[in-house]
Order: C-alpha cells, then structure tokens, then sequence
C-alpha cells in the first residue's frame, strides 16, 4: 500500500506545555483515520500540520512523497482540509465560493463547482449569500470544497458539527464515497464517536498530545460493544 | 507563475464581488459629476481659489483621498478579515506559497484600484470636457503614473493589516498613519523622503522633472515598497493559524 501521508517523529509543543508529542503515522490509499481525544489532545495540532499550516518543532512530513512546508505546489495540490470552522466568504454566493476555491487549486471552475453543487444537493442555492445559510448549509459547502478536484488526503475537522440528520448522512456518505471511488486518504477529527464508526476504517485515539491506541475499525468494534466504550477503555488504561 | 495568476484571479474576483467597492464609485462619479455642475455657475466658476470645482481639483483629490482609501479598505478585506474569520485558511492550504499568496493579493488591490482610477479618469474627461470644452486624455496617463506610488501604499496597508489582523484597528491605523505623515512632511519639509507625498504622483508631470530627478523618486517610492512586501511575506511566511 503506497502511502499517501507520512509523518515521522513529528512534534510541535505550545507554550503552555501542550500540543503534539513525538508522532508517527502513515496514512494509506482509501484509509479512513478518525481521530478521537479530548479537547487539547492535540488532534487539530496534528491537522494542522499535516495541511501545511503549522510547521512542527520536530520531525519530517511528506504528502505523496512531498514536503508540504518546501514544496507547497506538490504536497498540497490534492489536499483539503477544514480546520476548526468552514472558512467561507460570507459576501459570496455558495458558487462563487466552489469557484474561488478553484481557482486556488488551479482547476476548472465551472464543471468542478457543478458536480460538487450537485454531489451535496446545492444545486437549488448557488446563487444564495452564503452569509444566509445555516450552520448546517455551510458546513455542507465546506466539505464540498473539500473534495473539488479529485483530492488525495482530507482533513477534516468535526465535519459533522451543527449538522443535523439529514445534512451529516449527506456529508458522511459523501466521504465514503469519495474516499472508495478515488482512493482518496482522510484524516477525520470528531467527538461524535457513532459517527467515527460509520466512516472510519481506522481509528486512533489521542491523550496529552500522545498516540494511546492505533487501530482498524473491525478489531476496535470486536474488542468493545461502541467505539465510545473502546476509547473510555483506552484512556483508562492509559491513565492506570 | 499558474499559481500566481490563479491566486490573483481569486482575489480580484472577491474585491470585486463586494458591493461596497461600487457604491463607493458611484459616490465618487457622483462627486464628479457635481464638480462639473458645481463649475458651470459663473459665481464658482471665476473663483479661482476654489480648486475643488475644477476638473483638475477634482482629479487630485480622488487620487489623494478616494484611492488611499480604497486601498485600505481592500488591505483590510483580503488580509485583516481573512485573518480574523480564518477565511485565509482556504488559501493557505493551496498548492500556492504563502508569498506568492501575498504578493498575489498586493497585486490584486494594485489592479482593483487601477480599475476603480482608471473609470474616475474616464468620468474626468467627460467632466474637462464640460469645463473646458475640449477632450483631454491626460487623466489616464496620470492613472499609469500614479500607480507605481499607489503600489507602495498598497504594500504598507497590506503590512498594517497583517500586522494588526483587526479589521477596525487596521482601518483607523492607516487613515491616521497617512494624514500624519502628510502633515509631517508638509510641516517639517521632509516629503521628499516619505512615500505617501507621491500621491498623486502625476503632479510632478507639472513641473518638468528631468530623467534623473525622476530616477531618484522612483528609488524614494521602490525602497520603502521591498521593504514592506518583504517584510509582509515574511510576517506571513512565519504566522501560525
């Protein structure tokens, strides 16, 4: 398996003591990582460096074989990533956002926006503000940016968050599919446990900035009843 | 050089998609347009002191005052609030440097506001033709002069806002900043060696400036603009989100 994401020995520690501690991980074709841990354990630390936008203390990253810190132009042409909240232009419509997006990552615009509008039921509000869309509206576009392009790695921070239903079946069956159909990788950080057993094909938990448990999916859900019951386990263990 | 370009694209696209910017023009051509009314009666018009109701008054202010403006208000847009609403994150994880993303963005506000120059030029033809009853395409030529200046204020902004990274704190940091050093340098006579007195830089077209003379302005204006689009890049290059 050809790995899309590698991070070896990677570290990045903020002032107050916490962050990432040294960290390995390889992420390969059509793997599904869903991040569980408490608030400050570090899981949008370790997004935020695998999108290239934290550069760590310590440590080498490679995105399909590129450094995204010396090589942005390769490492992160297939990457999208939602870090702590969908950045949208509020003024804009919900197709000028796909469109600009686009643009960034150097790819059409008018065909790419349509499948997305399409794939994520938009259609009907392309022309809207964006500024008048619900929470659950614009995380829904967010994560159809996400995926403009045929991506290889997504990193998603709490995707389904303020998504009711219907809206979070509509975002979770997308990155399934995305993730089967192009062999995409993702990197999934959410505290919705139930959610992380739908999609994930993996699953690591993280305390204090360290990895606690690493493990696919099947052998996390044969262990224990929920993956809630696997991570409370896990972190008891840790704590012993 | 695709990066670039596309990242120019997405910038213009998103100033330009901001209803505010064409209100702000309308106001300025309606400004125009009153200066032309405001010229036609004898009581202003043979006045000399009030330049204000002159075409060429008019042109220098809108250079002087409307276009730093603009520029403000766009530094602020595609900097100070991206860093604020963490819109700039979209950016930032592109197949793009984050100096090519800062450049691209000087670059957009340079030609955003070229564009908004270039209609008041437009509109400043008609108005010396109402005036002055011929038709002059001087305006246009002092659009192409002024924004080698104007670039200099656009990288300054774009430093003050990145900076700041508040929109509001950002905006009145660089009125206040301008008019002060307008006023110091008139006052203290050092406006030569301040980048804002070149604007409106077409008034030197006045003066009959010679090739060298020339030469040394252009250094006083590209000096202080590698510094701050340097500095900016920099200041960009090493920020965390």
């Amino acid at each position: 398996m050809s790995a899309i994401l590698e991070m070896k020995n990677v570290s990045r520690i903020y002032r107050n003591g916490r962050g990432l501690q040294t960290m390995d991980l390889t992420l390969g074709k059509g793997e599904i990582l869903g991040l569980l841990g408490a608030n400050g354990s570090g899981k949008t630390t370790l997004l935020k460096i695998a999108s290239g936008l934290m550069r760590p203390d310590a440590g080498s990253i490679s995105i399909a074989g590129a450094d995204p810190y010396a090589n942005p132009a390769r490492a992160l042409r297939r990457v999208g990533a939602i870090i702590e909240t969908p950045a949208l232009y509020l003024h804009l419509s919900c197709e000028e956002n796909l469109k600009i997006a686009c643009m960034y990552h150097q790819i059409s615009a008018k065909k790419n926006a349509e499948r997305m509008m399409e794939l994520f039921s938009l259609t009907d509000f392309r022309r809207e503000a964006v500024k008048k869309f619900s929470l659950g509206m614009k995380q829904r576009l967010a994560v159809a940016i996400q995926f403009l392009g045929n991506k290889k790695l997504l990193l998603l921070d709490e995707p389904t968050n303020g998504l009711d239903i219907e809206n979070a079946v509509i975002v979770k069956n997308a990155i399934r599919q995305a993730c089967h159909e192009t062999g995409a990788a993702a990197i999934i950080s959410s505290h919705l446990s139930a959610d992380l057993e739908r999609i994930a094909t993996r699953v690591r938990i993280l305390k204090d900035g360290r990895t606690v448990k690493d493990t696919p999916i099947e052998n996390a859900l044969s262990e224990k009843q929920t993956l809630e019951d696997f991570y409370m386990s896990a972190v008891k263990e840790e704590s012993a | 050089m695709n990066g670039f370009l596309s990242v120019l694209k997405a910038e213009t696209r998103k100033l330009r998609k901001r209803k505010k910017y064409f209100i702000f023009l309308l106001i300025a051509m309606g400004l125009g347009v009153l200066t032309g009314i405001l010229n036609t009666l004898p009581a202003l018009s043979s006045e000399p002191a009030i330049n204000l109701f002159s075409a060429a008054g008019y042109i220098d202010h809108m250079f002087s005052i409307y276009l730093p403006l603009i520029v403000f208000m766009a530094a602020n847009d595609l900097i100070a609030s991206e860093i604020k609403e963490k819109t700039i994150i979209s950016s930032l994880v592109s197949p793009v440097s984050r100096t090519c993303i800062y450049t691209a963005k000087c670059f957009s506000i340079l030609l955003f506001t070229v564009v908004q120059a270039l209609i008041i030029a437009a509109g400043n033809v008609v108005l010396y033709f109402i005036t002055d009853g011929g038709i002059s395409l001087l305006p246009f030529a002092y659009v192409l002069f002024d924004a080698i200046p104007l670039f200099t204020l656009i990288v300054f902004a774009c430093l003050i806002s990145l900076l700041t990274h508040s929109p509001a704190f950002s905006m009145l940091l660089l009125i206040v900043s301008y008019i002060l050093l307008k006023v110091l340098g008139s006052f203290f006579g050092i406006s030569p060696m301040l980048f804002t007195s070149y604007i409106p830089w077409h008034s030197m077209l006045h003066g009959g400036l010679n090739a060298f003379d020339l030469l040394l302005r252009i250094a006083a204006v590209a000096a202080p603009a590698i510094l701050f689009l340097s500095a900016g890049a920099l200041t960009l290059e090493g920020k965390r989100f």
